[in-house]
């Protein structure tokens, strides 16, 4: 199902496609941080920018190799959201919200004001990478997209549905009662907000190669909350959320390009209101076949 | 030099000690960060500068019609933001304040677009020198409403019934109900303060920058100054407000103009790592 | 006659601000028996609980769990320690399933990495069928193995409580603190829990310490009883001294009954 988008003639389409997969592979990552562990950012575009710009920086200077590049804006991302995860995570859950929120600002801060390495507001052009050394074409590419999201998908399946997941689970209901059962809380923090920077930063880093070009304005505070919205709005703490909201969230704003304006209010409203009216997600409605479809045992 | 450097970080920590301050109380009272509160200081100065400078009335009745329909929109937000979802999960709360500023933000956004104004000059921006130190009336005058703010919310809350409800809620939500105190009530009344601090905090701001939507965004310096007072500590907020204005020209001066923001970023992390309860704050302990 | 202690409590004081909650509290318990603690509302049970639990830091006193002292140990240490408890206001986790909530149970007892889980391999599944195994076998003590596939948070308060205990034992633990677990419960639901608590000594044979404020459930199932009244030991010993004894007689005079009707 997720390469039939490949037999659509359109160009435009293909792109909306391969956007629909980027923004799952970010959203969930942000899930598994967020919706499993109960972990808040409202920074995760930081991460976005720190995968995004490493990618381009290895395509432009270092190796064409599309593997290299996601690979070190992984690192990176995954770096840096330890940095931030190691003396905040053990705080109180609020601490984390606002750090991830200043996270952001200072990313993009970064991207804007460091013009010798990042083109400053005017971004920077990436070029085109190359996948085991033949130059990849919008299909190759579409392909590796593809394939990322599975490998994405099927760890945040297995995870989920493991001790791991559970962990986390308990985490975000009772750290007393996680405690209690030996899980060792601020570890499993650590390696929740960990993976999500990782799975964002590729998700960056698949962007800056797909689109061939980066700049700042691609990663402002609203992508951030557009992250969280397609969690919430998909269902949090469930498989089958993240690409749900994903894909919403990616088609409805290219529907509405005649209204721009009214994008940021819209997506505002919209987490307003599956906060307060539906803060189980489209998900729950949709119910557990979407999720039998992702697992891999039978329910 | 130094003392150059604290005489002109007086102004901008008097804001960002307001806006530190509105945080911390809606923290104290609530147990939530209110993620829009950076977007009611901008409708602070938003509504500040229509009242002054388009429906011409004087400077201080702009000043306060403006604080009290921030004090209403404080009130607002609690009413939609965080009443129906008191007994979610503390971070759906969170995220439906963050979902409300960026509302506010856009509607103010679509209505007025991106460039809105400059704030019309009420004192002078001309230097005026003592003591070898040189400021502005504009400054001082920031630094003076800002002082008499905060004494007046010292009053409020020390002397009056509804501070001392405040207090109350704040420490036992379930003891306060009890004593007949509403606790509701004693949350929008605290939500309605946080809103009126952010208007006094925009409108004081106005004068120094250029008034956009994206304004509010200063409210991430607001965190980082409560988080360096402690975020439970109300002195610690103003303290932290101060501290952090002083750092980041320090740093400005000495380092980096470009990149002052990042480095102190950078530095919030360094604090949370060896000191997160920060200046004057202390750690809380969970009962089971 | 030797003893087999397996906890020892040697004068444990706790203190918050002005109250004491707890004044030199001492106790000593034999392997594979059940020690209850009773006394009227906030003689300190429950935080005698959490300082064993070290949810709660003791002001003085030392506490050794075989051989080992348990004032060293961080609360997240207990579990594979071999120390499982219950909560005074059950701690289950709504959102996951009743089997789900069981496993939680034995987290500690995996010995597959972190990373084996998150990829889903094969030595990973092999170990998560057999402690799905156990969970259900755990379930089956408690008689509640039909709903396993429910979301715990669909469950009646009594059948919570039965779930929070099939956590507790299902990693075997040596050492099981049950809080409360008849608050709120019907009489019939009272006598179903005092059955399950049989079931569970003959099988596993753990040592059980039990606050209970059903007296019914107390001297049918306790091997020795401690009494705590204002966070200090009033008096200790069999089911048969205790009833008999005046202070403690005293101590409960008016102010706790029996709850076993609902």
């Amino acid at each position: 199902m997720t390469l039939c988008p490949l037999l659509l003639g359109s160009d435009y389409l293909r792109f909306v496609a391969v956007l629909i997969l980027i923004n799952a592979i970010a959203a969930t990552g942000v899930n598994l941080s967020m919706g499993y562990c109960g972990l808040v950012s409202v920074g995760h575009a930081g991460f976005l920018v720190i995968g995004a710009y490493v990618a381009a920086f290895f395509v432009n200077h270092i190796s064409t190799s599309a593997v290299l590049a996601i690979a070190g804006g992984a690192v990176a991302a995954g770096a840096a959201g330890i940095v931030i995860g190691l003396p905040t995570l053990r705080l109180n859950p609020l601490y984390i919200a606002m750090v991830t929120f200043g996270f952001g600002q200072a990313a993009n801060l970064v991207a804007v004001n460091w013009i010798e390495v990042t083109g400053g507001p005017n971004g920077l052009a990436v070029n085109p990478p190359t996948i085991l050394g033949f130059e990849a074409s919008n299909t190759t590419l579409y392909l590796a997209t593809a394939a990322l999201f599975l490998a994405s998908s099927w760890v945040a399946s297995c995870s989920g549905q493991s001790r791991l997941g559970r962990a986390f689970l308990a985490i975000k209901e009772s750290e007393i009662a996680a405690r209690s059962m030996g899980i060792a809380v601020e570890r499993y923090k650590m390696i929740a907000f960990a993976i999500s920077s990782i799975m964002v930063g590729i998700a960056g880093g698949l962007y800056a190669l797909v689109s061939g070009y980066v700049n700042p304005d691609a990663f402002v505070f609203q992508v951030s909350v557009l992250l969280v919205t397609m969690c919430v709005a998909g269902g949090l703490g469930r498989l089958s959320g993240p690409i749900i909201g994903a894909a919403i969230l990616t088609i409805l704003p290219e529907l509405l390009r005649p209204f721009a304006e009214y994008k940021e209010l819209l997506s505002g409203i919209i987490l307003l209101g599956f906060l307060v009216l539906m803060p189980r997600g489209l998900a729950s409605l949709v119910g557990g076949w979407i999720d039998a479809l992702i697992k891999q045992r039978p329910a | 030099m130094i003392g150059q450097i604290a005489v002109n970080s007086l102004a901008l920590g008097s804001i960002y000690a307001l806006t530190a301050l509105g945080f911390v109380i809606i923290f104290r009272a609530s147990d939530v960060v209110n993620f829009a509160q950076g977007e009611m200081m901008m409708l602070g100065a938003m509504v500040g500068l229509l009242l002054y400078r388009d429906v011409h009335l004087s400077y201080a009745v702009a000043f306060v019609l403006s604080i009290v329909l921030c004090m209403v929109g404080g009130a607002l937000v609690e009413r939609i933001a965080f009443r129906p979802l008191m007994n979610a999960p503390h971070f759906t709360i969170l995220l439906s304040t963050v979902a409300i500023g960026q509302i506010i933000r856009s509607g103010v956004r679509i209505l007025f677009g991106q460039e809105v104004s400059s704030f019309p000059g009420v004192w002078s921006a001309e230097p005026i020198s003592f003591m070898g130190l040189r400021t502005t009336a504009l400054n001082l005058g920031i630094v003076a409403l800002t002082i008499m703010t905060l004494l007046v919310f010292i009053l409020v809350f020390s002397w009056t019934r509804i501070g001392w409800a405040m207090k109350a809620t704040a420490q036992n939500k379930r003891g306060a109900a009890i004593v007949g105190i509403s606790v509701s009530r004693t949350n929008s009344q605290v939500w309605a303060m946080a809103g009126g601090l952010a208007a006094v905090a925009g409108i004081l701001l106005a004068p120094l920058i250029i008034i956009t939507p994206d304004m509010g965004v200063i409210g991430n310096k607001g965190f980082i100054a409560a988080i360096l007072g402690g975020f439970t500590s109300l002195p610690g907020a103003v303290l932290g407000g101060f501290v952090l204005a002083l750092a980041e020209n320090l740093i400005g001066v000495y380092l980096s103009s470009a990149f002052k923001d990042v480095i102190v970023f950078v530095l919030l992390i360094l604090v949370l790592l060896v000191r997160p309860a920060g200046l004057l704050g202390r750690q809380i302990v969970k009962r089971v | 006659m030797n003893r087999d202690i397996i906890l020892s409590v040697i004068k444990v004081s706790l203190a918050f601000g002005g109250n004491r909650i707890l004044t030199d509290v001492s106790l000593d318990v034999d392997r594979g028996r059940l020690f209850a603690i009773i006394g009227p509302n906030g003689a300190g049970k429950t935080s005698l609980f959490n300082v064993l639990t070290r949810l709660y830091d003791a002001d003085r006193g030392q506490a050794v769990l075989d051989d080992a002292n348990l004032f060293d140990l961080s609360p997240t240490d207990l579990a594979r320690a071999g120390v499982m408890r219950t909560f005074q206001n059950i701690l289950v986790l709504k959102e996951l399933s009743v089997l789900d909530n069981v496993l939680l149970g034995l987290h500690t007892t995996y010995r597959t990495s972190l990373v084996t889980a998150a990829f889903g391999t094969i030595s990973y599944r092999r170990e998560e069928r057999h402690r799905r195994d156990l969970a259900v076998e755990a379930l089956k003590v408690v008689g509640l193995e039909a709903v396993a596939n429910l979301p715990a948070g669909s469950l009646p308060f009594g059948y919570l409580r039965l779930l929070e205990l099939a956590r507790c034992i299902v990693s075997r633990p040596k050492l099981i603190l049950l809080d409360e677990p008849s608050a709120g419960m019907t009489s019939q639901e009272i006598e179903r829990l005092t059955d399950t608590i049989e079931l569970i000594r003959q099988s596993l044979n753990p040592t059980i310490l039990l606050i209970a404020h059903t007296m019914k459930l107390v001297m049918q199932v306790s091997d020795r009883i401690l009494v705590l009244d204002h966070g200090a030991v009033i008096a200790e010993g069999v089911p048969k001294e205790i009833a008999a004894n005046q202070a403690v007689i005293d101590a409960y005079l008016g102010r706790v009954s029996d709850d076993a009707a609902a």
